[in-house]
């Protein structure tokens, strides 16, 4: 996986101010969320926090979202959200 | 009335039958829906609508393909690789026309779990929504379920089961070591159907918002018992966010909500929009697994005193739903759980001290034992266990649940905690022992400590290594990642290399986790 993918420094900015004390230059595209103490509920709440972000309605993406399990699989969400918004 | 000749004994619309020992024809599962409402929708997604004889269609091809083609007989156990899609409670069915032996399994397990857990059911088949993920076993791929539901092939002349049959497998994680399978006849399953529904009172009216994974056996609860009766069941299988959950329950107009503690509280982490004039077509609240917040309950009876609110409980081992009890009135100022209840009908149950005596008095702590018909045969190909977890008292069999309750001074019972290292996360059983037997299993690694550390509102799994391997934390959690599921796996981790040797093992092994719960409020 590659070092750099879109939308990880706003991902990584969401993570950090959610766990607070996480080195946030760590957090590599391929980590595991639940590495990071971050279980599928929460993913769901950074989802939810990252639409509010972005500013679209979740429920239109609700039906094709899986939770994410991975720090790109954060970052593919965001880049759907966004390429919605434009 | 023609209408209700398959219309089981114990739907709410013919009111609750007696049990008297009659088995439910569950190869014939869906004939009242098929027979009776064929066009009605039985059970959807967002993405898929089955109707009942599209369901029924579907469970006689797939009978005729495993019959036929995988010769499958009765006894024969079937793997079913599961996802939570409205095709799965036809393959059920299917699997029960034949009389062989239903045995759902995560298909998102590590691999490793997977193969082992698979190897030990020696199934005749596995099946699943692509190619074998485990080898070594026949195999057969459904990614084409669709066509299942076409053209109807002939009825199946189905051997009738026996009580003591084997119905389901579904697995439990045991207190130490490796996942067992727990093996339910046609007998105990009958027997909850009719015990359950007197409380559950589904109908061919009934709409019912499901969220339990097939693997796990409240989906037998919230989707195949409904189905059973004719009624309307929506999968819920998206991500578990409060807002979407409220729309759902509002836009499918869900009469009968079952949903773990965990999930409960998410749908209701809006207190504005759960109010008098909510989801006016909601009858029933149940939720069980795990302890739940006495608030979550007390909110909404509260704003709908009409709603019927339970807490129940039962191990998987005891086929699904043991005990249960009924919120009658909001107790705005409780701290405490709410009880348990009282046992179903055909549950005995008996509270044990250490010296095995019997306790009857209000607030004495003792094992929660639960006899009679609801428990399992044993578990598959491990009769050690069985015995350890099984016994015998006056002529009925009891398992020994290893759950401390105790009676209130209203005979309710009341959850106090496990006997065990055993934690409930989620939902889901997890063995903190198995975490650390994992984490020594590895060398270098001197002892490991499990445990549960709350972190704001949620609590996670913390291991703490003892270890002067520096490498020990990242080479313990890549075996994790292989053995357990990722749901069982720690969160957080430490590790020191000389463990603070003070006191016991338990007020040691409480510092170690102390450790853990600094680091993450820090």
């Amino acid at each position: 996986m590659p070092d750099t993918i879109p939308f990880l420094d706003d991902v990584r900015a969401l993570i950090a101010a959610e766990l607070s004390g996480t080195d946030i230059a760590e957090l590599a595209p391929d980590t595991k969320l639940h590495t990071l103490g971050i279980d599928s509920l929460t993913a769901v709440n950074l989802v939810v926090a990252l639409s509010a972000q972005t500013g679209v309605d979740l429920e239109d993406f609700i039906d094709d979202l899986e939770t994410p399990d991975s720090i790109a699989g954060l970052c593919d969400i965001v880049a759907r959200f966004h390429s919605a918004t434009v | 009335m023609t209408q209700n000749l398959f219309e089981p004994p114990w739907s709410a619309d013919c009111g609750p039958g007696p049990w008297g020992g009659k088995l439910a024809d569950l190869g014939g599962l869906l004939r009242m829906g098929d027979a009776t409402t064929p066009d009605k929708v039985a059970v959807a997604d967002p993405k898929t609508e089955l109707t009942y004889r599209d369901l029924e269609t579907a469970a006689l091809n797939m009978a005729h393909i495993l019959r036929d083609r995988w010769g499958i007989t009765p006894g024969d156990r079937v793997v079913v690789l599961t996802k939570k899609w409205p095709i799965v409670p036809a393959i059920a069915v299917a699997i029960w026309k034949l009389r062989a032996v239903y045995v759902p399994i995560d298909a998102d397990l590590p691999a490793e779990r997977l193969s082992s857990m698979i190897g030990r059911a020696r199934p005749a088949l596995t099946v699943g929504f692509g190619p074998a993920i485990v080898q070594g076993h026949p195999h057969l791929d459904i990614s084409d379920w669709h066509q299942l539901t076409k053209d109807r092939p002939d009825d199946i002349v189905r051997p009738l089961p026996g009580p003591d049959d084997i119905a389901y497998i579904i697995h439990t994680s045991g207190s130490t070591g490796k996942p067992k399978g727990v093996q339910i006849t046609h007998q105990s399953l009958s027997a909850y159907f009719h015990a359950h529904n007197q409380m559950l009172q589904f109908g061919a009216g009934a709409r019912v918002l499901s969220f339990a994974p097939f693997h796990f056996d409240v989906s037998i609860e919230d989707t195949l018992l409904p189905l059973s009766v004719g009624a309307f069941v929506y999968l819920y299988n998206r991500p578990a966010v409060g807002m979407i959950m409220r729309r759902t329950l509002a836009r499918q107009r869900i009469t009968h909500l079952i949903a773990v503690s965990t999930l409960l509280a998410v749908l209701s982490d809006d207190a504005s929009e759960i109010h008098p004039d909510c989801f006016p077509d909601l009858e029933m609240i149940m939720t069980g697994a795990e302890t739940c917040q006495p608030a979550i309950l007390n909110l909404w009876k509260s704003a709908r005193p009409d709603l019927r609110v339970y807490n129940v409980y039962g191990p998987t081992e005891v086929t699904i739903v043991c005990t249960g009890f009924e919120l009658k009135i909001p107790e705005p100022g409780r701290t405490t759980a709410f009880p348990i209840g009282r046992p179903l009908a055909g549950v005995d149950i008996r509270l044990l001290d250490p010296a095995g005596q019997d306790i009857t008095g209000a607030d004495q702590p003792g094992e929660l034992c639960l006899g009679g018909v609801q428990v399992m045969a044993g578990y598959l190909g491990d009769p050690a266990a069985t015995a350890e977890q099984i016994f015998e008292r006056s002529g009925v069999r009891y398992y020994r649940s290893g759950d401390i309750c105790s009676f209130d001074v209203d005979g309710d019972l009341v959850f106090l905690g496990r006997a065990d290292s055993q934690v409930k996360l989620n939902g889901r059983r997890i063995s903190l022992g198995e975490i650390q037997s994992e984490c020594m299993s590895l060398p270098g690694i001197d002892r490991a400590v499990a445990g549960l550390v709350a972190r704001g509102k949620t609590q996670l799994i913390g291991v703490v290594l003892v270890s002067d391997d520096p490498d020990a934390v990242a080479r313990a959690r890549r075996h994790l990642d292989r053995v357990l599921p990722a749901y069982a796996r720690p969160s957080l981790w430490d590790s020191v290399s000389k463990p603070n040797l003070s006191g016991t093992g338990k007020s040691n092994d409480r510092d170690l986790l102390a450790r853990l719960s600094v680091c993450v409020s820090g």
